[in-house]
């Protein structure tokens, strides 16, 4: 992958791949067909490239699953997505539809240390409108939010990826201790606490309506 | 990432310590590895039954069990490993698992897995997969998933891993014997390890790995010892440890530097480093095989835990629920412990008497009757306490409930820079030092023990609580409540302080992350617990008791020799009044009657006569022996509470000094059962003098404040 970067129509097909898993995490080839609007025989091309890649397993007669790499990538793809998109709408002023076309081509093509630093940008800009990103310590119990990254020491936040505290995984706050901390939460079926100066590491975004499809 | 270089430094040393776990003849050594929670004591007492040991690692303070048994004419050596949840050099507990399992002693680890939790439990399975060893998987507490309405392939799951899985309920010691067979057989199966499956990392990660693993090839013999890709793994994740094992070895240096350019390379093009990457990866992989061979049932229900949670950690009733759970187990462990003390106390009544009856009078009688008798029952009254105790904690540990405990307390503890965990040893000081310190088990740091364990002798046990009445009663009549309860106060506020300067001192940095599991609520099963009380009080009487008898015996030793010239009858003129004069002056010419002189001076600045100091000095490894000695050194006529109070009275002694040396009394040295298991427990020789230094110097000094600030107040009559 990043060494022998993917065309951006690959990297297409993964992101949506991506949105598209259900549950069971398989998506029909149908389904990815008719998302990005290409023909069957087109996307059973692309699909041959990205199970050569290692990204993707896809089986006959049954759907399409990313593998854990393909996961990965796709995810950022992803991100990258909405990073630009977030840009674009609220700090710039573009509209959506314009914004969103926009974003999938720029996601493509921007390089990794340009985005980094517009992600720092968006996230700040986020944070000062009180906005966007939140801390896991700071959400209410009942809410979910998918973690996006861990910015801890390094020790801690080897704990926490241990623990399965994993950027795309959802979290539900459970319960807030008597005493106001520690905090409980249920991920991946099952309960932990964290105190709150430490679930403060954990930048979530916070599960509402989507608003940014490409 | 200091820790990381202290613990990094000993592990070559410390694996070549590490005896080997067995000598390796028609033995299969299985090692018991798994998540905290995932029944895994319960399971090893299923296998082992009584016949299991305490394993002697040296310099190792982790209680390490192992257990024999015999199988198709194979002996099987158990070992249980602490309970980790990964093999990262975080804890004292995972560095050893780790090195246990990294020795290659163990031929085959059973991972024992909670069936409701499988994602966050196989999380281990993929480390242990990359060590290379062979592994075998109990599917513990399986009946609770079968009653989840879960529905778990079995067989694909066993395929989908290329791992035998083999599924227990060991609490009820249910699949045992399936087990076994599966542990022979992965253990003489040539290919088992050609079937385990292991992680791919991803294309650049593999990439990565093949390359270190390469240069650790063709450069080092680690090889021998260790599996390459294992090293190449923990040296992309820049684990410390593995980072200077690798580095002292000839021809190290090369390999970690490719591993150090690899990660910076990773770091660069993904955005995010090669832990997070790995971890991702692993989880990637487990999550994938979880949700292919279970089906969770459709709606998600109501459980019994969320349903008891919602009452005892409500945020109004949580608290006095757990308040009064803990009044009930200091009921449970003192109050009623104390009837069976009642009964050992008129046994060992009885036995002195026939023992007076048999021998004659004589320092031979007085050694079985005083010394003897008398530290038999120094060590006997603990255990109605640790029974107790246990069979308490067992039943919170068991339900769950212990981990709300800590839940709910971790605010208040965490000020202390404590866990929320050690506040049941804590509290349980106030009642008991000695099970208060053995409960210390419960916390899962190194760390937290030990200043836990340093705390818990600040806590006025009830032995000191016995003096207090006595003095309070005479110096201070009617105001004995207030002066107790100012006692009780003082020694939790400087416990708070001490627990902060300690915890910002020298233990600064070290402070575990909190992270802590809140398990199913689970009905403990009356096996379980009384296993778990036995092994607790046969721990005490095998590890602890024969010290507290020796010392007891010595002390006393002091304190009766070298004896008085004999009197002759002349000199008597009530035998009563001779009697308790040649007591006190026994005493006062007994080698402690001696050190009291000597050491009169470092009293004096804190008023304090000789008569108290050499009372101190007895009364140093059982406290409440300080009033009696006072008693017996003015010279009481009869031992009852009031004959004691009298003669105190009759001192004279400024109510401001009985005071401070009441403050004293409270901090100035453990007694001898409580310095027995502090240093069993820390297994540190230097932590027990510096626990009696401290304390010493504590109490002196707050003695020494109160004399002087009482004076200044005017207070000194």
């Amino acid at each position: 992958m990043p060494e022998s970067k993917l065309s951006s129509s690959l990297e297409d097909y993964l992101e949506a791949i991506f949105l598209l898993s259900g549950k069971d995490g398989e998506v029909r080839v149908a389904e990815i067909a008719e998302t990005l609007g290409f023909s069957k025989p087109s996307v059973s091309e692309a699909l041959t490239h990205l199970e050569a890649k290692g990204l993707i397993e896809h089986e006959k007669y049954r759907g399409v699953r990313l593998t854990p790499e393909g996961r990965i990538f796709a995810r950022q793809v992803y991100e990258r997505h909405k990073t630009l998109f977030i840009f674009l709408t609220r700090m710039l002023g573009v509209p959506s539809a314009q914004a969103a076309l926009e974003a999938c081509r720029i996601e493509h093509t921007i390089s990794s240390d340009t985005y980094d630093r517009l992600r720092q940008f968006v996230d700040d800009q986020l944070a000062q409108t009180g906005d966007g990103l939140a801390r896991l310590s700071e959400l209410s119990p009942g809410e979910s939010a998918e973690i996006v990254r861990i910015q801890a020491p390094g020790w801690f936040r080897h704990r926490l990826l241990e623990m399965g505290f994993i950027a795309g995984e959802v979290v539900t706050i459970e319960k807030i201790a008597p005493l106001r901390d520690p905090i409980e939460f249920e991920l991946r079926g099952y309960h932990v606490s964290l105190r709150r100066e430490e679930a403060a590491h954990v930048f979530v975004r916070p599960i509402v309506k989507d608003e940014t499809e490409s | 990432m200091k820790r990381n270089r202290k613990q990094a430094e000993p592990l070559a040393s410390r694996l070549a310590r590490l005896p080997s776990l067995a000598e390796k003849r028609g033995e299969i050594v299985v090692a018991l590895a798994g998540n905290p929670n995932s029944g895994k004591t319960s399971l090893f007492n299923a296998l082992t039954g009584a016949h299991q040991h305490t394993a002697n690692y040296p310099g190792v303070t982790v209680e390490i069990k192992e257990g024999v048994v015999r199988r198709e004419g194979v002996t099987l050596r158990f070992v249980d490993l602490p309970g980790t949840y990964s093999l990262s050099p975080h804890s004292e507990e995972e560095i050893i698992a780790r090195d246990i399992l990294l020795r290659g002693s163990a031929d085959v680890v059973v991972h024992v897995i909670d069936s409701t939790n499988l994602e966050r439990n196989l999380y281990l399975l993929t480390e242990l997969l990359d060590l290379g060893l062979r592994v075998v998987i109990a599917l513990n507490m399986y009946d609770e998933l079968l009653r989840s309405h879960a529905r778990l392939r079995v067989r694909e799951l066993s395929e989908a891993l290329g791992v035998p899985v083999v599924p227990t309920i060991g609490h009820r010691g249910q699949g045992v014997t399936r087990l076994l067979t599966a542990i022979v057989h992965a253990a003489s199966e040539p290919e088992q390890k050609e079937k385990q499956k292991s992680v791919h990392y991803g294309e650049t990660l593999e990439r990565a790995l093949d390359e270190i693993g390469k240069g650790l090839h063709e450069r080092t013999s680690l090889e021998d010892r260790y599996s390459l890709r294992w090293l190449a793994l923990k040296l992309l994740e820049g684990d410390a440890v593995v980072e200077s094992l690798v580095a002292v070895e000839s021809g190290g240096e090369e390999p970690r530097k490719t591993a150090r350019g690899l990660r910076e390379k990773i770091q660069a093009t993904y955005g995010e480093d090669a832990e997070t990457l790995i971890a991702e990866q692993r989880y990637g992989l487990v999550a994938g095989i979880v949700r292919q061979s279970l089906s969770l049932p459709l709606e998600k229900r109501i459980t019994f835990t969320s349903q008891l949670d919602r009452v005892l950690t409500h945020t109004y009733l949580g608290i006095p629920l757990f308040l009064f759970f803990m009044w009930a187990l200091f009921q449970l462990t003192f109050s009623l412990g104390s009837i069976p003390q009642g009964w050992i106390e008129s046994g060992l009544g009885w036995l002195t008497t026939q023992v007076k009856a048999g021998f004659p009078a004589g320092p031979l009688r007085d050694l079985v009757t005083q010394g003897i008798l008398g530290g038999v029952g120094g060590v006997a009254i603990f255990l109605p306490n640790i029974f107790f105790l246990f069979f308490g904690i067992s039943l919170l540990e068991d339900t769950g409930y212990m981990a709300r405990a800590a839940f709910l307390m971790d605010r208040v503890m965490h000020t202390m820079g404590l866990h929320g965990k050690s506040f049941i040893p804590l509290l349980m000081g106030f009642g008991c030092n000695v099970p208060a310190i053995m409960a210390t088990r419960t916390l899962e740091t190194r760390r937290d023990r030990l200043l836990t364990n340093l705390l818990i002798p600040l806590m006025s046990c009830s032995a000191r609580f016995y003096v207090y009445v006595l003095f309070a009663g005479a110096f201070f009549p009617g105001r004995e409540g207030n002066v107790i309860f100012s006692l009780y106060l003082l020694s939790i506020l400087v416990a708070v302080g001490i627990g902060q300067l300690l915890g910002r001192t020298v233990f600064r940095g070290q402070g575990s992350p909190f992270v802590l599991e809140l398990p199913p609520y689970r009905f403990p099963t009356p096996r379980a617990i009384l296993v778990h009380v036995w092994i607790k009080g046969s721990y005490f009487l095998r590890k602890m008791g024969g010290y507290i008898l020796a010392f007891s015996v010595v002390i006393w030793f002091l304190g009766s020799w070298p004896r008085l010239p004999a009197l002759s009858t002349e000199e008597t003129i009530t035998k009563n009044l001779a009697q308790s004069q040649h007591l006190s002056e026994q005493i006062s010419y007994s080698a402690i009657g001696r050190l009291g002189t000597l050491v009169q001076p470092i009293f004096e600045p804190l008023g304090f006569t000789r008569e108290m100091t050499i009372a101190l000095i007895v009364g140093a490894p059982v406290k409440e022996v300080v009033v009696s000695t006072l008693g017996v050194i003015y010279g009481a006529g009869s031992d009852s509470e009031e004959g004691l109070r009298e003669v105190l009275r009759s001192t004279q002694l400024p109510p401001l000094i009985a005071y401070a040396f009441l403050v004293f009394v409270l901090f100035y040295a453990p007694c001898i059962g409580t310095l027995v298991a502090f240093h069993r427990e820390t297994g540190s020789k230097a932590w027990t003098v510096f626990l009696i230094s401290y304390e010493f110097l504590l109490a002196w000094v707050l003695a020494f404040v109160v004399v002087q600030g009482g004076m200044v107040l005017g207070l000194m009559r």
